[in-house]
């Protein structure tokens, strides 16, 4: 029997078929972090494309495979795309490679975002934990770039070693900034280390924000997460006022192939950026 | 009202569907029924049946017989033919520092199935869920989707491993199909269900002779579908999706992971399974690629790997992914459980894993149920 007719007299966009980028800048960050500015090479689905602070794209290196990388760049600089990537495997090394003027595929955005609009003069504490956290890296450009819109902002990194921490000179600008607070740690640390030792769960006595009107947002580590979220609990914030971005194997980042399955929950999809309360029952547990 | 036709008949609807369509109906292959290509009749597994147990499947011939239907599933059902163990994507080629995408759609003759069981349909149903009423379609799935002609089949037995009348699905055809047949000793039943069906009808009531069904012959089509109902497994009749979302630290879990080899038979034979993976085939010369997508499993490790780190890396943690998945999670994904009851996954597991039994086992009261 025929399917749904309202499918069938349209010819759909095939959603698994990459666009054109082209590589304007292959910026080194440390040895193995990396920052792409793209640009699609079709000027007509360059003004077409836009996103929210939190997707992310797939990005295709020919001839080797594809990737979900979150996108990094403010939503209003149309015409460039950022993606600041981690060497750690087949694909991400070979992006690594790349200089300007070379192609690659994209396909995007991807996913939900952070919740920006319905956070209008609230505190925002960005909690982040590992390597630079590049899906938070937006939110924060983003609300510097529109700082009257929004309470205190507080951000707080951890990393292993202070020598991993990347963007130094940014922090500090960002700690600059009125109303805004930077709290680093580091596990291990250097003498020129003039931040906090310890984990990023440590800082939070080093901050301030008022509990019943802030956001939370998370990146990192499932084990930091998790543990950032007990603390937050603690100290008053609700379930709901937590929001998180997780990572799972992505194949097609359109809700087909099975593979970001976290419970009921497309991380592709309803992810990744998720409010607490909606993945809480599998978050950190063995197995999901 | 419903017509009979004879069963040398059936020959007719086969040439009618083959002028316009690529006809695929179940023919015994590699001992056991395959969906594959279709023109004569004579092509028919007249007189075999199909024997399943848990691990065990087997086929029977009977030389007496006058059944062409007898055999009620085999490994796969139309799930390959739609969503292809192999399907190429695209490819890319390179040409002085410049790369162009081709998508690999071609125009395709359009498919029709001939004898799908209720449970697959059903099935069916769900993968169209999946792959084209969501946010993003499908192309390839819709391409041999969109003009599918099905011809569905009544059961008129089942076998040990059947449950579809405990999951609703069957074993009677209800809709979502353009012709519907039920075999009786001597003749077929046939009705339409769709616009298209009736046209193919009145075609074919200008080749053969479509006889008013008698009150007979309808009596004999209540007793076959009365058999085929007759199932000796069902799931339970508890709340299974709340009570396995629950219980996912239940020490059964660990029990099944004894016998469970994580071979990912299962998900590879189950109707309803929609996991695949993406890779890439670069051309000898280097000068492009192709992009393919094929069939995966949540048995595997690598369906849940990322840099490092696999989320599920024992079997205890895959099979209970796939059965949460199945009779749990799918009702919030797509409204209503993930399985149909087809029995695939019973008979098909090399160690004969139950997987009504294990529901059973999971969520009967009072449970041994520790939350971690
Ligand atoms: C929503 C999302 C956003 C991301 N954003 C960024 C980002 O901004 N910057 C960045 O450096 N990394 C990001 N990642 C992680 C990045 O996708 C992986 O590091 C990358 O897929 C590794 O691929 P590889 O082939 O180099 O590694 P390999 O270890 O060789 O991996 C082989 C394959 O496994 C899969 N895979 C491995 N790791 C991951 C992973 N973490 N997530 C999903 N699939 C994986 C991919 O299909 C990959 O091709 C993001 C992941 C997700 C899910
Ligand atoms: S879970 Fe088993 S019985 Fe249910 S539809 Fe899949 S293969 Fe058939
Ligand atoms: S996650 Fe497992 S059970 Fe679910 S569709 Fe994929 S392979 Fe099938
Ligand atoms: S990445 Fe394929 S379903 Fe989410």
């Amino acid at each position: 029997m025929l399917m749904d007719k309202k499918l069938t007299n349209k010819k759909p966009l095939n959603p698994y078929l990459p666009a054109i980028a082209t590589v304007l800048e292959n910026r080194f960050e440390t040895p193995d972090i990396f920052t792409l500015r793209l640009k699609f090479k079709d000027p007509q689905l360059a003004g077409q494309y836009h996103f929210e602070p939190g997707q992310f794209n797939m990005l295709y290196m020919p001839g080797v495979g594809e990737v979900p990388i979150s996108i990094v760049s403010d939503p209003d600089d149309i015409h460039i795309i950022d993606h600041t990537i981690r060497a750690v495997g087949r694909v991400t090394r070979v992006l690594q490679q790349l200089k300007a003027g070379d192609e690659i595929g994209i396909r995007g955005p991807y996913g939900s975002s952070w919740p920006m609009a319905q956070i209008k003069q609230q505190d925002v504490l960005i909690i982040t934990g590992g390597l630079g956290c590049a899906p938070v890296v937006s939110v924060i450009n983003y609300i510097v770039k529109r700082r009257s819109d929004f309470g205190r902002l507080v951000i707080m990194q951890g990393v292993k070693h202070s020598n991993d921490l990347i963007w130094k000179d940014q922090y500090e600008q960002w700690d600059a900034l009125d109303n805004t607070q930077v709290a680093l740690a580091a596990n291990q640390t250097t003498p020129a280390w003039n931040w906090s030792s310890g984990y990023v769960t440590d800082l939070f006595d080093e901050v301030c924000f008022n509990p019943i009107n802030s956001i939370a947002m998370l990146c990192g580590p499932e084990i930091m997460m998790s543990a950032t979220v007990r603390e937050l609990l603690q100290r008053g914030l609700s379930e709901a006022q937590i929001w998180l971005t997780m990572e799972r194997n992505m194949q097609c980042a359109i809700g087909h192939c099975g593979h970001c399955q976290h419970g009921s929950k497309f991380v592709c999809k309803d992810g990744p950026v998720f409010n607490y309360p909606v993945v809480k029952d599998w978050f950190f547990r063995e197995g999901f | 009202m419903y017509h009979a036709i004879k069963k040398k008949d059936l020959q007719a609807l086969l040439d009618i569907l083959n002028q316009s369509h690529q006809c695929v109906g179940p023919l015994v292959s590699e001992q056991t029924l395959k969906y594959s290509s279709i023109s004569k009749l004579s092509q028919l597994p007249l007189g075999y049946s199909d024997q399943q147990q848990p691990g065990e499947y087997r086929l029977n011939y009977n030389s007496q017989s006058s059944y062409y239907f007898s055999i009620t599933t085999g490994a796969q059902g139309v799930k390959p033919w739609l969503f292809k163990p192999e399907q190429k994507l695209w490819s890319v080629n390179k040409q002085n520092g410049s790369i162009e995408f081709n998508e690999a759609l071609s125009e395709q003759k359009p498919l029709a199935i001939v004898g799908l069981r209720a449970c697959d349909l059903a099935a069916l149903k769900l993968q169209d869920q999946h792959f084209l009423q969501q946010q993003y379609i499908d192309p390839y799935y819709a391409q041999h989707r969109e003009n599918l002609f099905i011809v569905a089949v009544n059961c008129h037995r089942s076998v040990d491993t059947c449950f579809c009348a405990s999951t609703g699905d069957g074993p009677e055809v209800k809709n979502a199909y353009d012709l519907l047949l039920t075999e009786l000793e001597q003749d077929f039943v046939i009705q339409s269900g769709s616009e298209a069906g009736r046209n193919v009808l009145e075609i074919l009531s200008s080749r053969i002779p479509l006889h008013i069904v008698t009150a007979e012959q309808e009596q004999e089509k209540q007793q076959g579908l009365d058999k085929a109902s007759q199932q000796v497994r069902r799931i339970p009749d508890r709340p299974v999706a709340q009570l396995l979302s629950h219980r996912l630290n239940h020490q059964q879990w660990n029990r099944i992971a004894q016998r469970c080899l994580s071979c990912g038979n299962c998900t590879m034979v189950c109707p309803s399974c929609f996991c695949h993976k993406e890779y890439d085939e670069p051309a000898l010369d280097l000068t492009g690629s192709t992009h393919i997508r094929q069939w995966d499993s949540c048995f595997t490790a690598e369906h849940s790997y990322i840099a490092g780190f696999h989320f599920r890396k024992e079997t205890r943690q895959h099979y209970r992914q796939w059965l949460t998945h199945k009779f749990a999670f799918w009702h919030e994904q797509y409204g209503r459980s993930g399985c149909t009851g087809c029995g695939r996954c019973i008979s098909w597991c090399p160690v004969g894993i139950d997987v009504t039994e294990e529901l059973e086992l999971l969520c009967q009261e009072p449970s041994c149920y520790v939350d971690g």
